[in-house]
């Protein structure tokens, strides 16, 4: 590795800890928001902007290699066991809306998460795991840097 | 409940799929390699950041608590 990538690696892992209670800092915060106010559009509103940003820069992790001879991706037999999910959850959410959503014996995906939702904690929990996307890329080293696994492409200098 | 089971169930059941797509390989694909093949497209990221932002959106600020 060349001075330049150990720096920049180093400056990486400086700034891994810092985004990870920078993050869960956030995520206590916005736990603690009341729903359907403006507060809370915001909690979920400033993610969803960097987020943005990253990827309308091409960045978030980097574009991830697309298929290649040696890594096609995953076939369509590899996705039944997805699929078979899919259109139980979508039958049971269509059941529940032709209930009016908000039947009592067949709830939505949404009823069942809100009870759930009632305890800070897990809230906390799930905006943490929500978040992980946007902070990923300060946990992991710049992806120019990352050797070989960027197959078919040259290592970065 | 038994509707509140089943949705249980099916939670229960992706998290399986996820656990034996490491063990299996490439015969049963796992979120990320989907997640990767579809983040390699403009299109399959775009459709994945506006589920991610849906998620968020009626989970975190669009919830009602029971009562």
């Amino acid at each position: 590795m060349t001075r330049r990538a150990i720096s920049a690696v180093t400056r990486g892992r400086r700034f891994a800890p810092l985004a990870l209670a920078g993050g869960a800092a956030y995520a206590g915060w916005a736990s603690g928001v009341v729903p359907f106010t403006w507060r809370a559009y915001v909690a979920v509103g400033v993610p969803v902007l960097v987020a943005t940003a990253a990827v309308v820069r091409g960045g978030w992790h980097g574009a991830a290699p697309g298929p290649t001879r040696t890594d096609p991706g995953p076939s369509w037999r590899a996705l039944v066991p997805w699929a078979a999910l899919a259109a139980v959850a979508a039958g049971l959410e269509a059941a529940a809306l032709a209930l009016g959503g908000r039947s009592a014996t067949v709830p939505t995906l949404s009823t069942v998460v809100d009870r759930a939702l009632v305890w800070r904690l897990v809230r906390f929990a799930l905006f943490c795991v929500w978040l992980a996307p946007v902070l990923m890329p300060a946990l992991r080293a710049p992806s120019r840097l990352r050797p070989a696994a960027r197959r078919g492409r040259p290592e970065a200098r | 409940m038994a509707a509140t089971i089943a949705w249980l169930a099916v939670l229960a059941a992706a998290a399986a799929v996820e656990a034996a797509s490491h063990v299996l390989g490439a015969r049963w694909a796992g979120i990320s390699s989907v997640v990767r093949h579809l983040s390699s497209r403009p299109v399959g990221r775009a459709a994945l950041l506006a589920l991610w932002a849906f998620v968020g959106l009626h989970v975190f600020a669009r919830y009602t608590l029971p009562g």
